[in-house]
C-alpha cells in the first residue's frame, strides 16, 4: 500500500510540470502585457519598457520558463506581479476561506444528497422521486451566480438572518457554501439513485430480504455499501473542483479565496499567481483523487489486489 | 390524530423560528454611535508606497495615512498642509516651503526638512508619476525647517500637482531602511496610521493619537475587499459596510429609495471622447474628423451607453478644472452637415474603419451606438471587440488601431491635463497616442502651462477649444458623473470629482 501511495505521489510531478508548461504556454500567447497592465494607461511607454525588463519579460519563452522551474524546485513559486509578495504568501492567505468554503459544500452535498438519492432509488416513481427530480433540475439549470444572487436578497435583505458578504463567522460561510453545493447536490443526488437502482435489483439483495434481514438493513448494508463506489468517485471529483473553482462564488459572496484570486490573476496576466492557482488546483485533485482510490479498497476489498499489483 | 400532527407541526416551526432568531444576532440598531467605518474596494491596490500608487484605491489609502505640503480639502480647495508658508521666486521656478515644527510620524519620529525633500525626489525620480511631476526639477533641504522645489519652468497647476496622492510626506528612515516592506506597511504623519493588510480581503487603520491636528472622529477605518460592485451595494443595503463608490447603473435607483443609505452624485474629473488616430490615411483629413463631430448625437450616447448618467462634453478640458470654459459650443449634431463634408472630403459614400472596443469601463456599448450613428452618414464601424490588455496594448501603446473610445482622467483640476494627451511633444513618451502634431496647439498649451498670469493662461484654453472645434482632433462626448452610497448617519461626505476621499473629515451622527 504504501509502495502504491509512493509510486502515485511521484507519479504528480510530471502531471505538475505538464501543467505548468501549458500554462505558461497559453499565457505567453495570450495578448496583453502585464507591465502596462500593472502600470496603467496614463503611464509612458518608456516607463512600461523598463518595467518590462526588471521583471524580465523580455526574455524568451524558454529561458523565462526554466528560469521558473529552477526557482520553484527551490521553493521560490515567483512574486505576484501585482502585490510583489511571494506567490506562496498569496496562496496560503487564501487557502482557508476556499478550505472552508470547499468543505461546507462538499458535506452540504454528502449529507443532503446520499439519503435523498437513497430514498428516491428505494421509492422509485414516488412523489418524492418526481421531486428530488424536479430539484436536481432546478440546480442543474440554476447558474450558480444567479442562485447566489437570490439567496442573498432572500436570507440576507429579506429576512436578515445571515450575511450577504465576508468572512468571519461560520454564519458567513453559509449562503456561498449552499450556493457551490448546488450543482454538486443534483449530480450526487441522480449518482445516487441510479447506482443504488442498479444494485437493489441484484440477486444478492434479494437473497438478504430472503434471509429475514431488515429493510433498513439491506438498503444501508447491502445496498449502499455496494453502489458507493461511483458516489465517492463524483463526490472526489466534486471537490477537488469546488476547492480551486470557487471563482464566481467567491466573488458574489466577497470571498477573498483562491478562486477570486484566479480571476484577478488571469486578468491583471499575473503569471506566476495564475501558474501557482492552476497548480494548487491540479495538486488538489491528485490529492484526492489518491484519497478516494484508497477509499476504494476499504469499500471494496476485492481491490486491494489490484492496488498491490500497481505498486509492485 | 390531526391534534398531533398540527402540535408537532407547530414544535417544528417554533424550532426554526428559534433558530432563525438566533442566527440573526448581529443585527444592531443604526443610531448606535460607530467608532469604525467599513469602505469598499472593488480591487486591491498594488503597493502603498504612495510615489508608486497608479490606481485610485491606492490613492485613497494614502491619503489617510500621509500628509501633504498642500493640502485638498473635499471641497477642492487647497490649504496649507504640512507647509506651514510658501513663497515663490521672481521667475516662478523656485518653491521655498516652510514645514511645520513638532509633526510627528505613526513611528514617533519628528518630520525634518530632510524628509520632505527625500518624499519630493523619490516622487519625481519614480516612473508612475510623470503626470503630475513633469515640471518638477529636484527639491533640496535649506535649513531644518525649510525645503526648496526646483521647477523645470514655471507651472500654473503645481499646488493642485503637490496635493496629489503620489506627493505624500514619507518617514525617510522607515523606507530606506527597507523600500518593498515600506510598500506593505507605509509611515506617515496623517489622521490615520496603517495597522494590518490581508491580501485578498481588507486593510485596516487605525487613528494616530499623535496627529497634529484634532485626532480622528472615527477610529478605526477597514478597506473591504468586494471584487463584484452589486454584491458590494447588497452589502451595504444589508448594514454589512457603510461606504461604497461607482455604483452600478442598474442599482442606483435602488439606493436612492433606501431610507438608510444616501445617495451623493457629481461630475467626474474625466472626460469620454472618440479617439481618431490622426495619422490615420483616411482620419488625417480634418473634413472628415468634422463630420465625425457632426454625425454623433451625445444625447442619444449618454442615454444609451451610461443609462443617463453623464453629461454632454464639449471640450476635451474636464469641467471641474480651471481653465474649462463653460459657454463653449462644439459642431452640434446635424447629420445633413455631416454627409455634405464627408462628400467634400472625398467619401461621398463614405467608407470602412475598425473601432477597438473593450467591455471593461463602458468601452463596448458607446461603440454600439456610434455603428449607428456613423452609419446614417455612410461610415461602416467594423467592431474589433477586445480584452482590456490588448486594447491597452493596441490603443494606448500600440499605435495600432483606427478609431476607438476612451476615458481621460485628471490628476489635477487644472486645464493643463491635457498637455500630456495632445502636445506634439508627448508622442515619442507615447502619451499622445492620437498622434496629434499641431503646432498652433503645441504654442497654445505651452503658454497655458508657462505663463503665471491667469487670465492669459484662460484665454489659451479658450484659444485650444476654438481649435479643437476646426480641427477635431478628437471627439469629446461626455463627461461621466462619480457617485457614493454611504450610510445615511455617516456626516461630511461630499462627492469629489477626483475622488479624493478624506475619512478625517468624517464622522458617524
Amino acid at each position: 500500500m504504501g509502495k502504491y501511495i509512493g509510486k502515485r505521489i511521484l507519479m504528480m510531478i510530471p502531471i505538475i510540470l505538464g501543467i505548468s508548461f501549458i500554462i505558461f504556454g497559453i499565457l505567453e500567447l495570450t495578448p496583453g502585457d502585464p507591465a502596462r497592465n500593472i502600470l496603467g494607461d496614463s503611464a509612458t511607454n518608456e516607463s512600461v519598457e523598463a518595467l518590462r525588463e526588471e521583471m524580465g519579460l523580455n526574455d524568451p519563452f524558454l529561458v523565462k520558463y526554466f528560469n521558473y522551474v529552477k526557482n520553484a524546485l527551490r521553493g521560490d513559486f515567483g512574486t505576484s506581479y501585482k502585490s510583489g509578495l511571494p506567490v506562496l504568501e498569496e496562496l496560503k492567505g487564501r487557502l482557508p476561506h476556499s478550505l472552508k468554503l470547499a468543505l461546507g459544500s462538499i458535506l452540504i452535498v454528502t449529507f443532503l444528497s446520499i439519503p435523498v438519492g437513497i430514498i428516491s432509488a428505494v421509492k422509485q416513481y414516488s412523489f418524492l422521486d418526481t421531486v428530488s427530480l424536479i430539484g436536481a433540475f432546478l440546480l442543474t439549470s440554476m447558474p450558480s451566480f444567479w442562485f447566489g444572487i437570490m439567496m442573498i436578497l432572500f436570507f440576507a435583505l429579506q429576512l436578515k438572518i445571515l450575511p450577504a458578504t465576508g468572512v468571519t463567522t461560520w454564519k458567513h460561510f453559509v449562503l456561498p457554501s449552499i450556493a457551490m453545493a448546488g450543482l454538486g447536490i443534483a449530480v450526487v443526488v441522480r449518482m445516487t439513485r441510479s447506482s443504488m437502482l442498479e444494485v437493489i435489483r441484484q440477486d444478492y439483495i434479494r437473497t438478504a430480504r430472503a434471509k429475514g434481514a431488515s429493510e433498513s438493513g439491506v438498503i444501508i448494508k447491502h445496498g449502499l455499501k455496494n453502489a458507493l463506489l461511483p458516489i465517492i468517485t463524483v463526490l472526489g471529483v466534486e471537490f477537488g473542483s469546488m476547492l480551486g473553482g470557487g471563482m464566481i462564488i467567491e466573488s458574489v459572496f466577497a470571498i477573498p479565496g483562491i478562486g477570486s484570486m484566479t480571476v484577478d490573476a488571469i486578468r491583471t496576466s499575473n503569471t506566476p499567481l495564475v501558474i501557482a492557482s492552476i497548480t494548487f488546483s491540479a495538486i488538489a485533485i491528485s490529492i484526492i483523487n489518491l484519497i478516494v482510490d484508497i477509499l476504494y479498497v476499504y469499500i471494496d476489498p476485492r481491490l486491494k489486489s489490484n492496488i498491490k499489483r500497481a505498486g509492485s | 390524530m390531526l391534534r398531533k400532527k398540527s402540535i408537532l407541526t407547530l414544535s417544528l416551526l417554533l424550532i426554526v423560528a428559534i433558530v432563525l432568531a438566533g442566527c440573526g444576532g448581529e443585527t444592531k440598531s443604526s443610531s448606535d454611535k460607530r467608532d469604525n467605518l467599513i469602505y469598499v474596494f472593488d480591487g486591491e491596490p498594488q503597493t502603498l508606497d504612495c510615489a508608486k500608487t497608479s490606481d485610485q484605491l491606492a490613492y485613497t489609502v494614502v491619503y489617510q495615512i500621509h500628509d501633504y505640503l498642500i493640502d485638498r480639502l473635499p471641497d477642492g480647495t487647497l490649504v496649507p498642509g504640512l507647509a506651514e508658508t510658501w513663497e515663490y521666486s521672481d521667475d516662478g521656478t523656485e518653491i521655498t516651503f516652510h514645514i511645520r515644527e513638532n509633526v510627528k510620524f505613526h513611528n514617533g519620529d519628528v518630520l525634518t526638512a530632510e524628509d520632505v525633500a527625500f518624499s519630493l525626489n523619490n516622487a519625481i525620480g519614480s516612473s508612475q508619476t510623470s503626470r503630475i511631476t513633469s515640471a518638477m526639477d529636484s527639491a533640496s533641504v535649506v535649513d531644518e525647517n525649510t525645503v526648496l522645489l526646483k521647477l523645470k519652468h514655471p507651472f500654473g497647476a503645481i499646488e493642485y500637482c503637490l496635493a496629489n496622492a503620489q506627493m505624500g510626506i514619507v518617514n525617510k528612515k522607515a523606507y530606506e531602511e527597507d523600500p518593498e516592506a515600506f510598500a506593505r506597511h507605509p509611515v506617515g504623519t496623517g489622521a490615520y496610521q496603517f495597522k494590518e493588510w490581508k491580501t485578498g480581503d481588507s486593510i485596516t487603520l487605525t487613528a494616530f493619537d499623535d496627529y497634529y491636528k484634532d485626532k480622528a472622529s472615527i477610529e478605526n477605518i477597514e478597506f473591504r475587499i468586494m471584487l463584484d460592485s452589486d454584491t458590494a451595494v447588497m452589502a451595504l443595503e444589508n448594514g454589512e459596510v457603510d461606504f461604497t463608490f461607482d455604483i452600478p447603473n442598474t442599482a442606483i435607483k435602488k439606493v436612492q429609495e433606501n431610507e438608510n443609505l444616501e445617495y451623493y452624485v457629481t461630475n467626474a474629473a474625466s472626460t469620454c471622447y472618440v479617439v481618431l488616430n490622426n495619422e490615420h490615411e483616411i482620419l488625417s483629413n480634418k473634413k472628415v474628423r468634422q463630420a465625425i463631430a457632426h454625425a454623433i448625437d451625445k444625447e442619444a450616447l449618454i442615454a444609451g451607453a451610461v443609462e443617463g448618467y453623464g453629461v454632454p462634453a464639449e471640450t476635451p478640458i474636464s469641467t471641474t478644472a480651471f481653465g474649462f470654459p463653460a459657454d463653449f459650443k462644439n459642431r452640434e449634431y446635424d447629420v445633413e452637415k455631416a454627409k455634405e463634408l464627408l462628400a467634400e472630403a472625398g467619401y461621398p459614400d463614405g467608407f470602412k474603419i475598425v473601432f477597438t472596443a473593450t467591455e471593461t469601463l463602458n468601452f463596448k456599448k458607446p461603440g454600439e451606438i456610434l455603428q449607428d450613428q456613423l452609419g446614417a452618414i455612410g461610415i461602416e464601424l467594423d467592431i474589433k471587440d477586445v480584452e482590456f490588455s490588448v486594447y491597452l496594448d493596441d490603443v494606448i501603446s500600440g499605435n495600432n488601431y483606427e478609431m476607438a473610445v476612451t476615458e481621460q482622467s485628471t490628476a489635477y483640476p487644472d486645464a493643463d491635463h491635457i498637455y500630456s494627451l495632445y502636445h506634439s511633444s508627448m508622442i515619442d513618451v507615447g502619451r499622445n497616442f492620437i498622434n496629434v502634431r499641431n503646432d498652433q496647439l503645441d504654442e497654445l498649451l505651452d503658454r497655458g502651462r508657462v505663463s503665471q498670469d491667469p487670465d492669459e493662461r484662460i484665454k489659451a484654453y479658450e484659444e485650444i477649444c476654438e481649435l479643437w472645434k476646426e480641427e477635431c482632433f478628437t471627439v469629446p462626448t461626455y463627461a461621466l458623473q462619480t457617485d457614493i452610497a454611504a450610510n445615511k448617519n455617516l456626516k461630511g461626505v461630499i462627492p469629489h470629482s477626483p475622488s479624493v476621499y478624506k475619512i478625517y473629515h468624517y464622522s458617524w451622527e
